[in-house]
């Protein structure tokens, strides 16, 4: 399980090479099924662990590929402007 | 910016920098700026002489959008109200990496007051879509260096922003459509044991669950949107000819209208909005994860799994955590807080750093 670990530095990382990013998807994709079968269990009742973001994590790879690391497209930048429209409000 | 030398020598780095094919150290790497530099630029459906990025004045921007509650915590409890605001920003992708995110580069296109959440994201956004018409003609600009005019053009060839913010950019709908995912078209399986009320959700498992001959769906993956696809639906929902024609066809794609962004001549729609790291992976599967090792995710039990871990070592987890902020210096992350008491007070920041840095320590048994 603690793969993850290793998917989420290589993510974090500024540049990823070509290596990097075939053994990230085979990573991603490897994890994606552990996590299935340790929490899901292919059961109908454990079938709300596996939620959107889960699904978002399969797709990480190609949106590497398409958009570059994460660390330059990510919502850090959003979240923190929106921390300052907060702190703007008063009355 | 071309009034301030030093904003030009930094607007400069991506002409600059050479990168090895291969790797992908920025956004220009990325398959979406790169294709669309082979381009022949496009006004109005008549192509152009020159191509995307041609000159090296020409400027990639990136669009995001989040919505943010204003009062929070207590306050929310004392004014028992709810006010939504809607910053919108966008962030210059020409900069280098590690400075486009920083806050003074960041350009605030305005907030779109609450107090509820709006419900049609690009009138709100059409403003901006006219710049950008203007934007690809070029707009005549003063170069402080050059001294002399040119013609200034930019793009937006990226959008970004969480779940909810994409939902919105492309006019789909959430989890509660039976094509959940936004960038594939894999199908959600309801849960329909019945235990939960909130039964209207839509997951998404790579292996069918109770089904004789489980079998993985890897296929799914490689079943992407494209741009055509969403082109071919908006394209659908504009002539349906009838309300009922109409409502046929949202139950079939859930698309709600067409998205301001597809009128963009270089906006791919299907790779140019990728899905939010930040929430998806640190805080909404972090979330996730924490809750299913201290055995409260949504009143489950481990079932046949043994990944339940007692309370007493969760303790010591959070006071290890707890302790461990005097060894880190301030700069790699704020304090940590505990993780078995405080578990809700975890930012984004605080759960990537402790499953990247503290997990493999605290939970090795």
């Amino acid at each position: 399980m603690l793969d993850l670990v290793e998917i989420m530095k290589t993510c974090t990382k500024f540049g990823i090479t070509h290596k990097e990013h075939a053994q990230l998807s085979e990573d991603v994709y490897e994890w994606c099924l552990a996590y299935e079968e340790y929490y899901s269990q292919y059961k109908p009742e454990q079938l709300c662990t596996m939620m959107v973001a889960l699904h978002e994590l399969d797709h990480l790879p190609d949106d590497i590929l398409n958009c570059g690391p994460p660390t330059a497209l990510w919502e850090f930048v959003t979240e923190r402007s929106m921390g300052e429209v907060v702190w703007s409000v008063t009355s | 910016m071309y009034k301030d030398p030093k904003m030009i020598k930094l607007l400069l780095y991506q002409v600059q920098c050479e990168v090895e094919p291969g790797d992908i150290e920025d956004v220009f790497d990325g398959k979406v700026i790169s294709n669309m530099m082979k381009k022949y630029l496009e006004i109005d459906g008549v192509p152009q002489e020159y191509k995307y990025g041609k000159l090296d004045t020409d400027i990639f921007i990136a669009f995001t959008c989040n919505g943010v509650s204003i009062h929070k915590g207590l306050r929310a409890q004392q004014s028992k109200t709810q006010y939504l605001c809607f910053p919108l920003e966008v962030i210059i992708l020409n900069l280098p990496p590690m400075v486009h995110t920083q806050n003074q580069y960041i350009f605030s296109l305005g907030v779109i007051p609450g107090p509820h959440k709006q419900k049609h994201l690009d009138s709100f956004c059409w403003p901006f879509y006219l710049e950008c018409r203007c934007g690809i003609q070029g707009i005549r600009t003063y170069h402080m260096i050059m001294c002399s005019f040119f013609p200034l053009h930019f793009f937006v060839p990226h959008g970004f922003g969480n779940l909810i913010a994409v939902i919105k950019m492309k006019s789909t709908c959430g989890v509660s459509a039976k094509k959940p995912c936004h960038q594939c078209h894999v199908e959600g399986i309801r849960d329909k044991t019945g235990i939960r009320q909130k039964a209207r959700t839509y997951y998404v498992p790579l292996t069918v669950p109770g089904e004789t001959g489980n079998w993985h769906e890897k296929g799914i993956l490689h079943n992407l949107r494209t741009h055509e696809d969403y082109l071919w639906m908006y394209y659908r929902l504009d002539t349906a000819k009838s309300e009922a024609d109409w409502k046929k066809i949202w139950q079939e794609t859930r698309i709600n209208q067409a998205s301001i962004w597809s009128l963009l001549p270089y906006f791919d729609m299907g790779q140019a909005i990728p899905g939010g790291y930040m929430h998806a992976v640190c805080i909404n599967l972090m979330r996730a994860l924490v809750t299913l090792w201290r055995g409260e995710f949504k009143g489950l039990d481990a079932g046949s799994g043994m990944y339940i871990i007692p309370l007493e070592m969760w303790e010591a987890i959070g006071e290890e955590t707890l302790d461990s902020n005097h060894w880190i210096p301030a700069a790699f992350v704020r304090s940590l807080p505990n993780i078995f008491t405080d578990f809700a007070n975890f930012t984004a920041e605080a759960s990537a750093f402790w499953m990247m840095y503290i997990t493999p320590h605290v939970l090795r048994g």
